[in-house]
């Protein structure tokens, strides 16, 4: 990946932009508040997979996240944990303490041996729990902490009669701690800016890798916040390079969008085997696997624009994708990359089954979900939810003689007063994926009729999905809603009203780096702003990015 | 992946055969395949195959009553199975060695109704060069002539003979070699090659083929429509014939084919003389059947080394269903003997759009899945 652009041959693209030069300094953030955001199940698992590795089997429920702004990392910054998940945190970590000191894993994983396997050993213990604890608490722990934890371990090794029994015991503690399962940001005064506060080394360490890696901080970025390097702008730029260069980039980046892209109701994504016969967990799973495959090629192993998301044929499948899109697939097992020709149907994320199926209903399209779901989640604009008083007997009727098309239908529909407001921001945007079925298979005809997969979104008309994905690539909305989702997913919270101009300048710059995400990722990740808090006390609300409605607010 | 488009593969399958002419190549994987056997009301007036009367058997064979009574003790022992099957003449096992006694108490086919077509070209089942003289059926939709002595022998099996209101599709017997292929144990290819109109096109290539990956099930139990299949490289497994559609039927000049099978029940399936007469189906499918000859000897052995399984459990007889098979065996008469060695079968046959890849590798040939019709603007 060449990550590396230079700011002036990229601030040449900006002449024609009416947005903060790039060659302007970074404007003022009042930074936000700091947040204390609870492990989510991939990140739990990312990190149990980097301490003690991938083998290690983690089994057990966990509570399900609650999505905010848009996002779930947002939301894991409201959750707590129940007395339910509690017991399931606890069964966990005993499964993982159990494997981590049994005799298949303990000599890769011990870098001492206890004097007797059979009793106490507090120097050894103490290593190992010193060692694991700084990764797992992503801090080293204070002298106090480690010196309770060997002292469990001491106790249950000498009344189990094995050390590595108590290490067990210890570990497991640690691993259902709230200083494991929660990532507590602490502020401190910046040296370097009198009266404002920032991240401690910790902590910056902390958001810094979760935002690039989804993960806890390696060891190298630990011993950087360690030894002061990365409050400095040359040790941060330092650490953010090799971890823009890290193989674990597409790691951070596929977390990052299977939650901007609600990737998560794919669990419990279901549709009728009468009506979808194709559909099986297998296949959704591969198509959720699909677009993320098809944005880090274009944005990390190609390092692309963004824009291209929404227009590009190049894709990967397997066998059984091949099935729905109807192309050979000659890979038996495994996925192999599919470019869809000229003047092909699919072009976009937009047109993939993971996008199509997931804003559909179990038996038929809806180009109301699709419209809705372009709005929400690919431009951040809100729509308003619809009236508990809805009558959808209209659209839901499939087999109407003279309502054919799902265009027919919601026509019908929005002569109710009270839905035609929204569905005139939303429908118009689905129609154009109509092409398309409840489960993404192509079509040109519903009940005999012919399709008209016209579309609108906002001045812009447009002729179908690839029409959808042009108009998508030229609005400066989505760019902007990639630049507030991202910050939001980092910050763990979306952005302040005193970061307003901050995140102008983020979607300025990512502009003029030519929409390239590691560039952005890169900026924010870099920037004093990303690490800044606000002081207590300081009024906030959101900023008009985050809450902006398609028409004004008018629907 | 190289991919030739249709056209192309139709003009290289015009160098190859000479027969096809310019059109689409459409590639189909089979989805059900199992004898076609008619259930009328007039078909078994003897009924339908028993599990043999074993106490009777074995008194007939002098054994005393302490002697069956301690038999019966075990009825799964080896010593039951021994007395069961040993009983020719020196001991035979009758499966092994079905002509070491005479017993033609195999009850078969009497109905006129039956599946199929007409193979012998006769309209009286008189015997030919090609054929030994037999009863023709009258086709279930009213096809004249109908060849299908396989039926004969077995539509009378307890385990064969399905219930009327599923045409049979629900006896053991026959939809078992179904459900395994269904299930990926085996997959069978159709590639139809040089379709110019899916109604009428007068000349077609017809490949038939082994199938080198597994069968793909939907989400309803089905076969997946429009999966990727690979056609097995081995060329025994092959056939390809010429062919035509007619008012939406695809029909094919005689051909043979070998095709692996089920190795518990039949390994191999060898149809001779076969023809395909299958309807292209408004969804894109095929429907029909393939009609042909098999040699009768290779299903019997497949039935008799099941020995015991086959008459405890499947109310068989081997020595009978093996004299049915000789005496109702209407195909490729033994130039020497006269003695028929084939049996006229007809077997159901459904098959969705498949993307078919040919194993030659670089320039393989795909055929594209067929395009459904109505059914996918319906959905």
């Amino acid at each position: 990946m060449n990550f590396t652009r230079t700011l002036a041959a990229a601030c040449g693209a900006l002449t024609l932009l009416v947005l903060p030069s790039c060659g302007d300094p970074a404007p003022q953030s009042s930074g936000g508040p700091t947040t204390v955001r609870r492990v989510t199940k991939d990140q739990y698992a990312a990190i149990i997979g980097d301490v003690f590795g991938t083998d290690i089997k983690i089994q057990g429920r966990f509570d399900p996240d609650v999505r905010e702004s848009g996002l779930l990392a947002i939301g894991t910054s409201h959750v707590s944990v129940t007395p339910s998940s509690l017991e399931q945190y606890d069964s966990i970590a005993r499964g993982i303490a159990g494997q981590v000191v049994d005799e298949q894993h303990r000599a890769q994983l011990f870098g001492c041996k206890p004097a007797a396997a059979n009793a106490p050993d507090d120097a050894c213990a103490g290593q190992f729990l010193g060692e694991v604890g700084r990764q797992l608490y992503r801090r080293p722990l204070t002298p106090a902490e480690l010196k309770a934890q060997v002292g469990v371990a001491n106790a249950a090794a000498t009344s189990l009669g094995s050390f590595y029994d108590g290490i067990a015991t210890s570990l497991a503690i640690m691993l259902e701690s709230p200083r494991f399962l929660f990532r507590e940001e602490i502020a401190e005064p910046d040296p370097d800016h009198a009266g404002q506060m920032h991240l401690t080394a910790w902590s910056k360490a902390t958001r810094l890798s979760f935002f690039l890696w989804n993960t806890t901080p390696d060891d190298e970025l630990l011993a950087a916040a360690e030894s002061g390097a990365l409050n400095t702008q040359s040790g941060l730029k330092q650490q953010v390079d090799r971890m823009l260069a890290s193989p674990r980039m597409k790691s951070g980046v596929r977390a990052f969008f299977s939650d901007m892209l609600g990737f998560d109701a794919m669990a419990t994504l279901a549709k009728d085997p009468e009506v979808y016969p194709k559909f099986t967990p297998v296949l959704i799973g591969d198509a959720q696997e699909q677009t993320l495959r098809t944005l880090t090629d274009q944005l990390l192993t190609r390092n692309g624009d963004y824009r291209d998301i929404f227009t590009t044929r190049h894709t990967f499948l397997t066998p059984l994708l091949g099935a729905i899109y109807r192309v050979p697939v000659d890979a038996r097992t495994g996925w192999e990359a599919h470019d869809f020709p000229d003047g092909d149907p699919h072009a976009g994320i937009q047109t993939e089954v993971s996008f199509l199926a997931l804003h559909s209903h179990p038996g038929r399209s809806s180009s109301t979900l699709r419209g809705k779901a372009v709005r929400e989640i690919l431009l951040c604009q809100q729509v308003p939810t619809p009236p508990a008083n809805v009558n959808f007997a209209i659209v839901q009727d499939t087999k109407n003689a003279s309502l054919r098309t799902a265009r027919d239908r919601l026509t019908a529909h929005r002569t109710q007063p009270t839905c035609a407001g929204c569905h005139k921001i939303i429908d118009p945007i689905g129609l154009s994926l109509e092409n398309f079925d409840g489960l993404g298979g192509y079509r040109t005809q519903e009940n005999g009729a012919a399709i008209d997969a016209s579309g609108e979104l906002d001045a812009a008309k447009f002729e179908g999905a690839a029409g959808l994905g042009k108009t998508l690539h030229d609005d400066p909305a989505a760019t902007a809603c990639l630049v507030n989702r991202l910050y939001g997913y980092g910050a763990g919270r979306a952005a302040v009203t005193g970061e307003a101009e901050w995140v102008k300048y983020l979607q300025a710059r990512f502009a003029a780096d030519g929409y390239r995400l590691p560039d952005l990722m890169r900026t924010i990740a870099t920037s004093d702003a990303f690490y800044k808090i606000s002081a207590p006390g300081k009024p906030e609300g959101t900023t008009q990015a985050e809450a902006a409605s398609p028409n004004g607010g008018k629907s | 992946m190289t991919r030739i488009l249709s056209l192309a593969a139709a003009a290289a399958m015009i160098g190859l055969s000479g027969t096809a002419s310019a059109g689409e190549t459409l590639g189909f994987a089979v989805s059900w395949f199992q004898p076609a056997y008619y259930v009328g009301d007039d078909d078994c007036p003897n009924g339908v195959s028993k599990e043999r009367d074993w106490q009777a058997l074995f008194a007939a064979e002098g054994k005393t009553p302490e002697q069956i009574k301690a038999l019966f003790e075990h009825p799964l022992s080896k010593e039951f199975q021994a007395a069961a099957l040993n009983r020719g003449p020196h001991g035979e096992n009758v499966c092994a060695y079905p002509e070491s006694v005479q017993d033609t108490n195999w009850p078969t086919v009497q109905g006129k109704v039956s599946y199929g077509g007409n193979l012998d070209g006769t309209k009286d089942g008189a015997a030919t060069p090609n054929s030994c003289a037999h009863q023709k059926f009258t086709g279930a939709d009213g096809a004249p002539a109908v060849d299908n002595q396989l039926y004969r022998v077995m539509g009378c099996s307890k385990i064969h003979r399905g219930s009327k209101a599923k045409d049979g599709h629900d006896a053991f017997g026959i939809e078992y070699l179904n459900e395994r292929m269904r299930e990926g144990l085996t997959t069978y290819l159709i590639e139809v090659t040089g379709v110019t109109d899916p109604q009428n096109s007068d000349n077609v290539t017809v490949g038939i083929y082994q199938g080198a990956d597994p069968l793909v099930q939907d989400g309803a139990g089905g076969v997946q429509a429009d999966s990727t299949q690979h056609i097995a490289a081995d060329k025994r497994w092959q056939a390809t014939v010429h062919g035509r559609i007619k008012d939406g039927v695809l029909t094919t000049d005689p051909f043979d084919v070998d095709l692996r099978n089920d190795a518990v029940w039949l390994p191999e399936f060898h149809f001779r003389h076969a023809k395909l007469d299958v309807k292209f189906q408004p969804d894109g499918s095929l429907k029909g059947h393939l009609d042909a000859y098999q040699d009768w000897a290779s299903i019997y052995w497949g039935m008799a080394k099941t020995g015991f399984l086959l008459e405890k459990f499947s109310a068989g007889n081997c020595p009978a269903e093996y004299a049915a098979f000789k005496a109702m065996a209407d195909g490729d008469p033994d130039p020497k003997t006269g003695q028929c060695t084939t049996i006229s079968s007809a077997y159901g046959l459904e098959a969705v759009p498949a993307f078919l890849i040919h194993p030659e590798g670089k320039g393989a040939k795909t055929a594209e899945a067929a395009q459904p019709m109505k059914a996918a603007a319906a959905r």
